[in-house]
């Protein structure tokens, strides 16, 4: 849809004309703004605190952050204890049900935020089996058949009599203990048909099929493998709780899976992943250049960048028997219904709804914060470790064959 | 309603008014007797009825533009009189305005009857006249974008003007993304727009009612017009088809930009190809069985069809490399395939009505109404490869949006005195809403691999289909308590039943007006109105892609009370004047929440916008030449309005904010001039405060929840946060676009041939080139800001060539 908008606004640029002028800068500059979702239970929460700017916003170093719990201050900070300068640490361990307000003072300004820590959701339980040529469809909205493996989970609500909202979320913890092999340095010849004249050859270096050495632990907003595929209560999914995205439609994805308890209210939910563990094949790495041993990661640009000191498999470690593990933490956040509100503007802002301002105007983020900008989401979660795969002992990868000439 | 008792004996005039020439009906002519001094005007189906007492009985037949007609006779009994008034022909003035129903002499305030003539003479966009953009150019009516369409009236959203059709709504009312209405103006035959003291027949929309009535059709003889613009024609044909009793009319229009764009497309776009067009077909059978029943069969549809496309139709080779890079095998296939995105859109109306004269003073219509809006876009995908592959895929995927109604309406009007024009009636439609309609259809066969093959049709979980019950009943009394005071009490009952639930809306109406000096009136009026439907829209241009939405147990109905007074002075000859002042509550009005917007499939339509409440109150003055060889109108318009939502509605923090068409000041300056019979003059000058846009002058920081990541990848910790930076707006509307004024000019030569009259129009749209913004936005540029002023219509010369015959 998105791109349906965009070729009419291209369109009207077309038969249109532009002209431009400057504008003054005003209020909207320097506005303070506080953001955070504080968890109950947890001793870890941050608030972070930045100024409204042209271009970017500004890190806030020394704003006083007071957190108040049912109305009793419980917490003062006066500077920003993290690298960037614009987060704060809170120890304060706060409850479900517990009223949460941040104040933060910033030279003559004074912003606030308040939101209801909910109750949390009850009694998680999850569990996974092996599913051969599941069928389905893929984020790009390509028909796709493979095995998976099926996470199934379920909570209780929190509270049947009222409208409660949840967000599922689903970390992944893998690595591969041990080492594949390596493959000595040899010479590639590449040929081409119809284009002989483009031939060549080069020989490569060493290269190591290095099937993990270290233990990644990830998740991520943008993760594609894992989605909801059905809700046991509500076997089609409501709209808005879909994950699925198409490339033409542009969708608001429900990339935090955020739902309510309208179908299970006072009951039990039970849904059901389907995880694509492939990936984890491509947790290779290889080094097919010639001018060195660069060693990059799968073509993921999300993924973090290996550190420059990444340590080589020594020969001896080659000759391990590899086996890797895989296993997911499945948590269930509650969150309060500004908190959800929230979330579905998160959605919408990742989806991309928000670059087509010509035609839309600008979208107005939604905030709860007064006196400034921002958001403060109280969130109480609940989670349990799934072991997905334990101990699974790859093929190992063949060797290639010398090209004959 | 209260009647008053009959004193003496009484009997009753009544029949038909109708075009000499075509037979045609002609609505709203005066009836007077000027023994008596009382008077009627005739119905939208050009019915009269009056009675009077018996006796000496002078009774006058006039309607603007047709020379009067008078009957004297002596009323000893119910008598039926059939008047065919006759085209004024002596007088070489335009007349633009007939303002008998809704004018001084009418109880009713904030109407204006909008004859052909006087669209005719209103220069728009390209050439194309258009009952639309007539009605943008009256007092206490807003433009949208320039040049297009959509009107907001009294500080009305869009979606709260009921446009009528021969008595059906029209959804959607333009064609090219608002440029054009969906009206072809040689089909129509009057246009009555009520901003104020809402007729009680009239019910859904809160701000305004645009009734638009089509021709019936010449009863005598055969007329045609034809008429080429730069990017569209039109075509009306209408005639008998059995003399005196059956008639049709039938117009068409459309466009051909695809084919001027051919040369350009063909240099600039090989393999890809560009289609847009619209078309307009409207279709009327009237038939006459008696001077008691006659029957109408009418049908409307208009299409907009876009689609950008491409086609491939090459050899291949495809490369098997190993892991290793080197290639191991090849294979040579043919490819042939074509893919496309469309958007195409359109009403399809059909109404049945059944005109019955029970008695000399009960009159009865009954329409049966079929009415279809819908909208799909999507995208469709195709591709064969042969040779040593086979492979066919095909994907096509449609997002519809559609609904459809069937309704039943009894309308009756009821003369029993002079004194007491009472109508009232029922009505019922089935609303059968789909808003959001997702599916896929996905083909893939590949002979190497039959494994994987597919051969699918998804229906996406979207959402469902509404089902709803309409039902009203109404009935009002124009009611002339003395010769000096009037008052017309009205009340209209809907009942609307949506999801096993019921809404239930009473809008009760009163106007009255006071003569309280020789051509001086003053008029107050009270309405209240409801509408079951809202419409969603995210962008200033009309999109087909907005969709219309029924209320539901969330989205409750939309209501307004409306409060006007005004002053008339009609003491000039051929000059109008008034002032009308007004306040408006809306509540329930519809509106995005913070941070939501629709440019794609948001999900739950329910859960993304909120209900608040909305003020208008303005003044409207209005100077009017109605006849003569100049004529025309000054407005002037002085209005507010804004929109207010609870603090924890998540509509802009509860604060206050302008609606986006809150222009302060709004003038309009119409102008026609006639030199002889064959140049003719027209002109209009807008000027507009500005609208309101939503513009982020700064950027603020958003967080992600919790993002887990390894500490021995970079990470820091279990809880690591994730954010980005994105556009901070303090308040909705928080920007007022420069102010909007520019000048149409349209020069018509006419010249009677033989057989036909042609007609040369040339117009001017935005003739002194003003680059009005109709579209902003801000571009961060390092440590400053700028604004980008998008005008998309500067100066736009055309011609159109008719021919009448």
């Amino acid at each position: 849809m998105k791109r349906i908008f965009s070729m009419i606004f291209s369109a009207l640029l077309l038969i249109g004309c532009n002209t431009y002028e400057d504008i003054t800068l005003d209020e909207t500059v320097g506005t303070l703004g506080i953001n955070g979702f504080l968890y109950s239970q947890c001793d870890t929460n941050k608030v972070l605190v930045t100024l409204t700017g042209i271009g970017s916003p500004a890190p806030v170093k020394n704003a006083t952050v007071e957190l108040r719990v049912n109305g009793q201050l419980c917490e003062t900070k006066t500077a920003s204890d993290s690298l960037q300068g614009k987060y704060y640490g809170l120890k304060t361990i706060f409850n479900p049900g517990d009223h949460i307000r941040v104040d933060v003072y910033y030279g003559n300004q004074h912003a606030y935020a308040e939101d209801v820590c909910p109750a949390a959701p009850k009694d998680l339980d999850a569990a996974v089996e092996f599913e051969e040529n599941y069928a389905y469809r893929d984020a790009y909205d390509e028909f796709e058949i493979d095995d998976l493996y099926k996470v199934t989970m379920s909570f209780a609500d929190a509270d049947g009599s009222k409208e409660n909202y949840y967000r599922v979320s689903l970390d992944k913890h893998y690595g591969y203990e041990g080492i594949v092999e390596k493959v000595e340095s040899k010479t590639i010849y590449v040929e081409y048909e119809n284009y002989p004249e483009d031939n060549y050859s080069y020989t490569m270096d060493t290269v190591y099929y290095c099937h993990g050495i270290k233990h990644l632990h990830r998740s991520g907003i943008a993760d594609i493998a894992n989605y909801i595929t059905t809700y046991e209560n509500n076997p089609e999914l409501r709209p808005e709780e879909r994950i699925y995205d198409s490339y033409f439609w542009d969708d608001v994805c429900n990339y935090f899976r955020i739902f309510k308890n309208t179908s299970f209210a006072g009951g039990r939910c039970t849904m059901t992943f389907h995880e694509d563990v492939n990936f984890a094949d491509y947790n290779h790495i290889r080094d097919y250049d010639k001018n060195g041993r660069k060693v990059r990661y799968w073509h993921d640009e999300k993924w973090p960048t290996p550190p420059s000191e990444f340590k080589y498999s020594t020969d001896e470690e080659l000759n391990d028997i590899p086996t890797y593990f895989y296993y997911e933490t499945v948590s269930v956040e509650s969150y309060s219904a500004q908190g959800y509100e929230l979330l579905q503007t998160l959605n919408s802002y990742i989806s991309g709804q928000y670059s087509i301002s010509e035609l839309t105007g600008s979208v107005k983020m939604y905030s709860n914060v007064s006196g400034g900008t921002g958001y403060i989401a109280a969130v109480s979660r609940i989670s349990k470790i799934v072991k997905v795969i334990d101990g699974y002992q790859p093929e190992p990868i063949k060797d290639f064959e010398e090209p004959q000439n | 309603m209260i009647c008053n008792a009959a004193s003496g004996q009484k009997h009753t005039i009544s029949g038909y008014i109708t075009d000499q020439k075509s037979q045609e009906t002609v609505i709203g002519a005066a009836v007077f007797d000027q023994n008596s001094r009382h008077g009627t005007i005739s119905n939208t189906f050009g019915f009269y009825s009056i009675t009077l007492n018996d006796g000496a009985v002078k009774m006058r037949y006039s309607y603007v533009g047709y020379q009067t007609q008078e009957a004297e006779f002596n009323l000893t009994k119910d008598t039926v009189i059939n008047i065919s008034l006759s085209e004024n022909t002596v007088l070489s003035e335009v007349v633009v305005t007939g303002r008998k129903e809704t004018g001084i002499e009418s109880t009713k305030m904030g109407s204006l009857d909008i004859p052909v003539k006087m669209i005719e003479h209103t220069p728009t966009l390209l050439g194309e006249t258009d009952v639309i953009k007539t009605i943008q150019l009256t007092p206490g009516v807003q433009q949208g974008i320039g040049g297009s369409s959509a009107f907001y009236v009294r500080g009305g959203n869009g979606d709260e003007n009921l446009v009528l059709l021969d008595g059906a709504p029209v959804y959607k009312i333009d064609h090219l993304f608002g440029f054009f209405s969906v009206f072809t103006p040689e089909a129509v035959k009057k246009v009555t727009f009520y901003k104020s003291s809402f007729p009680a027949r009239y019910n859904g929309r809160v701000s305004s009612i645009v009734d638009v009535r089509t021709k019936d059709g010449d009863m005598q003889e055969f007329h045609g017009t034809v008429a080429t613009g730069i990017l569209s024609s039109r075509l009306n044909l209408e005639g008998p088809i059995f003399k005196g009793r059956t008639s049709y009319n039938f117009s068409a229009r459309t466009t051909y930009m695809t084919f001027l764009a051919y040369p350009f497309m063909k240099k600039f776009m090989q393999d890809e190809f560009f289609t847009y067009f619209f078309y307009d077909v409207n279709a009327k059978i009237n038939h006459k069985f008696s001077n008691r029943d006659r029957l109408y069969v009418s049908f409307y549809k208009g299409i907009d069809k876009f689609e950008y496309g491409g086609k491939t139709d090459l050899d291949e080779t495809e490369y098997k490399n190993d892991d290793y890079g080197r290639i191991i095998g090849q294979k040579n296939y043919h490819n042939k395939g074509e893919d496309d995105v469309y958007l195409n859109w359109g009403n399809t109306i059909s109404t049945m009505r059944w005109n019955h004269v029970f008695s000399s003073q009960l009159f009865a219509n009954t329409t049966l109404i079929y009415n279809h809006y819908d909208m799909n876009t999507g995208y469709h995908e195709e591709t064969k490869l042969t040779g040593d592959v086979n492979r066919y895929q095909y994907s096509k995927s449609n997002f519809g949006s559609e609904i459809t109604d069937y309704g039943a309406i009894i309308d009756f009007d009821y003369m029993p005195s002079p004194r007491h024009a009472i109508k009232f009636g029922a009505s019922y439609t089935y609303h059968n809403f789909a808003p959001e309609t997702l599916i896929t259809k996905e083909i893939d066969k590949d002979s190497e691999r039959p494994d994987e093959n597919v051969d699918t049709v998804m229906s996406h979980a979207h959402s469902r289909p509404h089902y709803g019950n309409e039902l009203s009943v109404y009935a009002e009394n124009d009611w002339k308590i003395s010769s000096n005071i009037s008052l017309m009490p009205s009340c209209a009952i809907t009942l609307f039943n949506i999801d096993h639930k019921n809404f239930i809306n009473i809008q009760p109406r009163f106007s009255m007006k006071y003569d309280f000096l020789e051509n001086w009136a003053m008029k107050a009026s009270y309405s209240r109105m409801s509408q079951c439907v809202h419409l969603l829209t995210s962008t200033p241009v009309s999109m087909p892609t907005d969709l219309w939405v029924p209320i539901t147990q969330k989205l409750k109905p939309e209501t307004s009370d409306l409060f006007s007074i005004g002053f008339y002075y009609t003491g000039l000859k051929m000059w109008d004047f008034s002032i009308e002042t007004y306040y408006k509550y809306l509540n329930n009005v519809v509106e995005y929440k913070d941070g939501k917007s629709y440019v794609g499939f948001a999900g739950s339509w329910e859960d993304l916008v909120a209900l608040g409440s909305g003020t208008s109150k303005g003044i409207e003055f209005m100077i009017e030449k109605t006849s003569g060889k100049a004529t025309g109108w000054i407005s002037y318009t002085l209005s507010k309005s804004d929109r207010d939502f609870a603090e924890n509605s998540g509509v802009n923090f509860g604060r206050k904010f302008p609606f986006t068409y809150d222009r302060r000041h709004n003038v309009s300056i119409v102008y026609t001039q006639r030199f002889g019979k064959r140049f003719e003059l027209d002109a209009s000058w807008t000027y507009y405060s500005g609208a309101h846009a939503t513009l982020a002058k700064a950027k603020e920081t958003v967080l992600y929840p919790d993002y887990y990541d390894d500490e021995e990848w970079g990470g820091r910790g279990l809880i690591q946060t994730n954010e980005t930076k994105t556009d901070y707006v303090v308040n909705k509307n928080n920007y007022t676009l420069p102010a909007v004024h520019m000048l149409n000019i349209g020069i018509s030569f006419h010249e009677q041939k033989k057989r036909c009259e042609r007609i040369w129009n040339f117009s001017f749209y935005n003739a002194y080139n003003r680059k009005n913004a109709n579209l902003a936005r801000i571009k961060h540029e390092d440590e400053r800001l700028r604004l980008q002023k998008i005008t998309i219509l500067p100066l736009i010369p055309s011609f159109t060539l008719t021919y009448k015959f």
